[in-house]
């Protein structure tokens, strides 16, 4: 486990993945896989959240930990069957004042920009699209995992990447890279 | 101090200049145009020192360049992006335009790869401020005056006689737009 302040962060973390958009993050799943993918991107969230091999791709022990039981702010998010992952009014507040605080942070503000974009970009993803893309960019992580074989199969790959251009979320090149076209 | 529209692009704008046509001297006439901030990503920065003729802007590049690297923007969407563009750099230039968009910043993307810019085009707020480099060629005559009609179309046909991949007929229905422009 962590240490205190290491999850008070990660805490944040969510706060503001959770917080940024309006709609509800639609799985744990993707809750996992959108932070794997800030953790590569903001070297501060990279330290603080460790990724292990899972059978679902990319995981962290630490994240599904404190999204479930979260210490620091107990409020600000909430899980619900239909919904998914989503803020509460709390954690709306609490986000409101980190982004009154950093106001003037221009790392602050493209943090926030990034998470928003993520959001957007990975919350379209159907889960199979999601650990697809994963696998295929992040080979490594196919390890232990209980369905890449399956999602790395030559017809189901060829199913999602079409399916991904269909909905503009890939390039016709990843596109072509993906199916050997 | 920022000027009023950031541009951000991609790498095959400044190899057109520097190598494809070999006219730094216009593509400083730009960097040093008041009407715009010069942004580039860390792997863009990268790309462009491969040129053998990046000394001849490297010194403007050094003081008037904004170089965005707080962050591995590319890693944010390396998913949906093809090897070949990740190595140019194309996922970079749109983490970027796409932080501008929803910033609400007055920005304009310069992306020659077909594919990249129209994934940027389908995904972001503003597409309308997402062109090529023979696009903005035609902003930089026909709405920023940084160049007279005369200099742009100079240009235009020295990148139509180069190896700068581009469709001939896109650069004549540029020099053409130009022409008419009402601009001089």
């Amino acid at each position: 486990m962590v240490d205190s302040t290491t999850m008070q962060n990660i805490e944040k973390y969510l706060i503001i993945l959770l917080g940024i958009d309006d709609h509800s993050i639609p799985s744990l799943t993707h809750l996992q896989k959108e932070m794997f993918v800030l953790s590569k991107t903001i070297p501060k969230i990279g330290e603080s959240i460790k990724f292990q091999k899972h059978y679902l791709g990319p995981y962290s022990d630490d994240l599904n930990d404190i999204v479930k039981e979260p210490v620091f702010f107990p409020n600000a998010f909430k899980f619900d069957v239909n919904r998914g992952y989503r803020i509460t009014d709390e954690g709306k507040e609490i986000l409101k004042k980190m982004i009154d605080f950093n106001k003037d942070n221009p790392k602050f503000i493209q943090l926030l920009s990034i998470a928003k974009m993520t959001r957007k970009l990975y919350d379209r993803l159907s889960r199979d699209e999601l650990l697809l893309l994963i696998y295929l960019t992040y080979n490594e992580f196919t390890e232990f995992s209980s369905v890449s074989d399956n999602l790395l199969s030559s017809m189901k790959k060829r199913e999602l990447a079409r399916r991904l251009l269909d909905k503009g979320v890939i390039t016709e090149s990843r596109f072509k890279e993906i199916t050997g076209e | 101090m920022m000027n009023d529209i950031s541009i951000i692009p991609d790498s095959s704008f400044f190899i057109c200049f520097l190598d494809d046509i070999g006219k730094p001297e216009r593509l400083l006439e730009i960097i040093n145009s008041s009407k715009f901030s010069l942004i580039i990503g860390k792997m863009i920065s990268q790309e462009i020192r491969k040129s053998e003729n990046f000394f001849r802007i490297s010194e403007e590049i050094h003081q008037k360049a904004i170089v965005y690297d707080y962050y591995e923007y590319g890693e944010a969407v390396k998913v949906f992006f093809s090897e070949s563009e990740i190595e140019k750099g194309e996922h970079e230039i749109f983490v970027i335009s796409y932080i501008f968009s929803l910033l609400e910043r007055p920005f304009i993307a310069i992306i020659d790869d077909m594919d990249a810019k129209k994934f940027l085009k389908n995904n972001i707020q503003h597409p309308e401020f997402i062109v090529g480099t023979i696009g903005f060629l035609e902003l930089c005559t026909c709405s920023y005056k940084v160049f007279i009609k005369e200099v742009s179309i100079n240009i235009l046909m020295s990148i139509k006689e180069s190896k700068f991949f581009v469709d001939p007929m896109i650069i004549d229905a540029t020099i053409e737009k130009i022409r008419a422009c009402n601009c001089d």
